[in-house]
C-alpha cells in the first residue's frame, strides 16, 4: 500500500510544469516590462541616431532603438520575479505538492531557465517589432538584413537572464536568512559583478568593436557564474526547513 | 509504517519535543491529543518531512522524512495554514492533486465538494474559514496517502458538516485503509472514530494505548471524605475534589483493594487525558 | 442503536447489540453475523472497535469463526447469552433495585408487590 515510488526526474518535471502554470505571472510580468520599455524607448528616442545606453559594452545598438535599455529592464524584472520565487510564501505553496528540498529548488531553476529563454525571444521580438514600427513612421529605408541579430546576441541575452534570475533567487534566499547578509550581498554584487563580467573585454579599446569571440567568452563566464550561483542556492535550500 | 525513537526537536534553545518514542505498524486511525503548544503540530511536521529532527530516529514508510521523495509521495499533512498558489481555482488545485498523487480520487473530491456546496470555480483564498477547512480535508482524503496527517482538520466547520465529514473520514478509511493521525482538542467528538490514543505532554508521549483501554484506565470514586481518606490511596490519585465532607477522586483501579461505601463511576477517555496532563492541581485552585 | 453519551465502552455496546439480535431471534444459530466493516458503517465507529466487540463474543462462544468466511452464530448462543445475563446483568439490576428501595425506605414486601404489578401487566 505504501509503495509509491516516484522517480526524481519525473517529479522535477512535474513540479516545473506546475510552476509554469502557478507562476505564469512571472512570464507575463517580464514580457509586459519588455513591451512597455520598448515603446518607451521607441517614443522617447525616436529620431535620434547612434544611441548607446547604460554601460553595456556589447554592441547591440541600432540607430533608432537600443535593445540595451529593454534588456536592462527585462533583467531587472527577472531579478524581481526570482526574488519573489525565493520567498517563504512560494516555499509554502510548493509544499502542497509532492516535493523535497532538492526537487523543489531544481524545478525552480528549470523554471528560470525557461523564463530566460522566453525572455530572450520576446526581447529580440520587441526589437524587431520596434524596427518594423520605425520603418512605418519614417520613410527611411532600412534593409532588414542589416538588423538580423547574430546568434551571439541570443546567447548572451539568454545567459544574462540566467545570471539575473540566479542573483535574484540567491538574494531572496539570503533575504530570508538575514537582512544583513542580503545587504552585504547586494553591495558586493555592485562591485564584483561588473568587474567579473568584463574582465575579458578589458583589452579592447574601441568598445564598439568588440570581437564576436569575446561575446562567447563572456557568455561562458556568465554561464559559469550562473551555475555557481544556482549551485549555491540549491545547496542552501536543501538544508532549510519550512517553518 | 511509522517508527519514532527518542525524537528530539529544538527551536533556538527551546526544547519542544524531548525523547518521544512510539511506533505504528499497520493502518489505523489515531487521535493525537495534547494541550495547546505541547508540540502536536511539530510532531506532525516532522513526520511529514517539513522539519528535521534535532536528535533521535524517525522513519516513515521506511525512510527518513526530510528530503525524501518516497515519504513526500506517501504522506500528506493537512493544516489550517496549507498554502496553494494564489491564482489557482479549486479546479486547478484538484488538478494538481491528480498530477502528483498516484492514488488521487478526482470523483470523490468533486462529489464531496458538491455536497458541501463549494463551487469549484472559487479561489482558495476567497473561501470562508469553514469552506476552506472542508476543502483542505477533502484534498487530504482524496490523495489516499498511506500516512494521512490531519492537524485539527475540523476547525471552523459548523457542527452538522463536522459530523458529516467525520463519517466521510471513516468511510474513506474503510474503503482504503491507511494510517490517519488526527490531532484534535475534542477527543469526545472523535471517540467513536479512533482506534488508538497518542497523548503528548511536556515534549514526550505520556500515553499510547487503544482507546478502549484508556476508557477503562481510571475510575471516579465519590462519597464521604473520611471514607475515601481511609482507603489510603493517595499515590494513585489523579484528581481530587473536596467540599466539606463531599469528596471525589479519580484513581487507577488496580491500586484499589476494596471499594465499599462509595459510588464508583466510569471516567471517559478525554477526562483521563485531561487528568494525566493537568498542571498544578486544576482550575479550582485558581478560585481558592 | 449506540448511545454515544453512554459510559459503556463502544465495543461492549456492539457486543450487547448482537446479543440482543440473537435473543430476539433475528439472528439464529449458524447465521452469518455482520462483519466488522459492516458494523463500522452501520454504527459509525472504527472497524477495530467493532472487531473487538465480535472478538468478545467469540471468546464467550457466542460466535464461531469460519476461516475466510467470517463469523457465525454458535449453536448454543442464545442459551449462553441468557445464562450470562441472568448471572451478571439481572443480578446486578436486582441488587441495584434492592439498594434503591432501601435508600427510599421501601419495605421488602412492598418492593415485591411492585414487581408483581409490573409482571402482571
Amino acid at each position: 500500500m505504501s509503495s509509491n515510488d516516484i522517480r526524481m526526474g519525473d517529479n522535477i518535471w512535474q513540479q516545473t510544469k506546475w510552476k509554469l502554470k502557478a507562476y505564469n505571472s512571472g512570464f507575463t510580468t517580464v514580457v509586459v516590462v519588455q513591451i512597455l520599455f520598448s515603446l518607451f524607448f521607441l517614443s522617447v528616442l525616436d529620431g535620434m541616431t547612434h544611441l548607446s545606453t547604460g554601460n553595456m559594452y556589447m554592441n547591440l545598438q541600432v540607430s533608432i532603438f537600443s535593445i540595451d535599455g529593454v534588456l536592462m529592464f527585462s533583467l531587472i524584472a527577472c531579478l524581481i520575479v526570482s526574488l519573489i520565487m525565493a520567498s517563504q510564501g512560494a516555499w509554502h505553496e510548493n509544499m502542497s505538492v509532492v516535493t523535497t528540498r532538492i526537487t523543489a529548488t531544481l524545478s525552480t531553476v528549470v523554471y528560470f531557465i525557461i523564463l530566460s529563454a522566453v525572455a530572450t525571444l520576446t526581447a529580440v521580438s520587441s526589437f524587431y517589432i520596434a524596427v518594423w514600427l520605425a520603418q512605418q513612421f519614417h520613410d527611411t529605408e532600412w534593409i532588414a538584413s542589416d538588423y538580423l541579430l547574430p546568434l551571439r546576441t541570443y546567447v548572451i541575452c539568454f545567459v544574462l537572464h540566467l545570471v539575473a534570475t540566479a542573483c535574484g533567487f540567491l538574494a531572496g534566499i539570503a533575504l530570508e536568512k538575514s537582512k544583513l547578509l542580503f545587504t552585504g550581498g547586494v553591495l558586493a554584487g555592485f562591485f564584483i559583478v561588473p568587474y567579473v563580467l568584463f574582465w575579458n573585454l578589458k583589452g579592447s579599446e574601441e568598445i564598439s568593436e568588440a570581437e564576436p569571440m569575446n561575446y562567447y567568452a563572456v557568455s561562458s563566464v556568465l554561464f559559469m557564474i550562473a551555475i555557481v550561483l544556482y549551485t549555491l542556492a540549491i545547496w542552501i535550500r536543501s538544508r532549510q526547513e519550512v517553518r | 509504517m511509522i517508527h519514532v525513537k527518542q525524537l528530539e526537536k529544538k527551536f533556538r534553545k527551546k526544547n519542544v519535543l524531548t525523547n518521544l518514542s512510539f511506533a505504528v505498524e499497520e493502518p489505523k486511525i489515531i487521535a493525537l491529543i495534547g494541550r495547546n503548544g505541547v508540540g502536536k503540530s511539530t510532531l506532525l511536521k516532522l513526520l511529514a518531512g517539513h522539519l528535521k529532527p534535532t536528535k533521535g530516529q524517525l522513519e516513515v514508510v521506511g525512510e527518513k522524512p526530510f528530503n525524501s521523495l518516497k515519504v513526500a509521495s506517501n504522506t500528506i499533512l493537512i493544516q489550517e495554514e496549507i498554502a496553494f498558489p494564489q491564482y489557482f481555482t479549486l479546479v486547478d488545485i484538484l488538478q494538481q492533486g491528480k498530477q502528483f498523487y498516484p492514488n488521487w480520487q478526482q470523483e470523490l473530491a468533486e462529489k464531496l465538494l458538491a455536497y458541501a456546496d463549494i463551487p469549484l470555480k472559487s479561489h482558495h483564498s476567497k473561501l470562508s474559514t469553514g469552506q476552506r477547512a472542508v476543502f483542505n480535508l477533502v484534498y487530504g482524503l482524496a490523495t489516499r496517502c498511506a500516512v494521512t496527517l490531519l492537524d485539527e482538520p475540523m476547525n471552523g466547520m459548523d457542527e452538522a458538516i463536522r459530523s458529516d465529514f467525520y463519517r466521510a473520514i471513516l468511510k474513506e478509511y474503510i474503503a482504503y485503509p491507511r494510517c490517519i493521525i488526527i490531532s484534535s482538542h475534542y477527543l469526545a467528538e472523535i471517540n467513536h472514530l479512533v482506534e488508538d490514543i497518542l497523548l503528548i505532554d511536556k515534549g514526550a508521549i505520556t500515553l499510547y494505548a487503544p482507546i478502549h483501554e484508556v476508557q477503562e484506565m481510571a475510575v471516579k470514586l465519590r462519597g464521604n471524605k473520611a471514607v475515601i481518606d481511609s482507603m489510603e490511596i493517595d499515590e494513585a490519585i489523579l484528581y481530587r475534589y473536596t467540599e466539606d465532607q463531599f469528596c471525589e477522586v479519580v484513581v487507577f483501579p488496580e491500586r484499589l483493594e476494596q471499594v465499599t461505601g462509595v459510588e464508583v463511576l466510569p471516567v471517559s477517555a478525554s477526562e483521563v487525558c485531561k487528568y494525566m496532563t493537568d498542571r498544578k492541581g486544576g482550575i479550582d485552585d485558581v478560585f481558592k | 442503536m449506540l448511545n454515544p453519551n453512554s459510559q459503556v465502552p463502544i465495543y461492549i455496546q456492539i457486543a450487547e447489540w448482537i446479543e440482543n439480535e440473537i435473543l430476539a431471534e433475528r439472528l439464529v444459530a449458524d447465521d452469518k453475523v455482520y462483519s466488522q466493516y459492516q458494523l463500522a458503517e452501520m454504527f459509525n465507529i472504527n472497524p477495530a472497535t467493532a472487531g473487538k466487540g465480535l472478538t468478545i463474543l467469540l471468546e464467550q462462544d457466542i460466535l464461531y469463526k469460519k476461516r475466510g468466511l467470517g463469523m457465525f452464530v454458535a449453536e448454543q448462543a442464545k442459551d449462553n447469552i441468557i445464562t450470562a445475563r441472568r448471572t451478571h446483568t439481572l443480578n446486578a439490576l436486582v441488587e441495584e433495585l434492592v439498594a434503591e428501595a432501601r435508600r427510599l425506605s421501601v419495605p421488602d414486601e412492598e418492593l415485591i408487590g411492585l414487581i408483581e404489578k409490573v409482571q402482571k401487566g
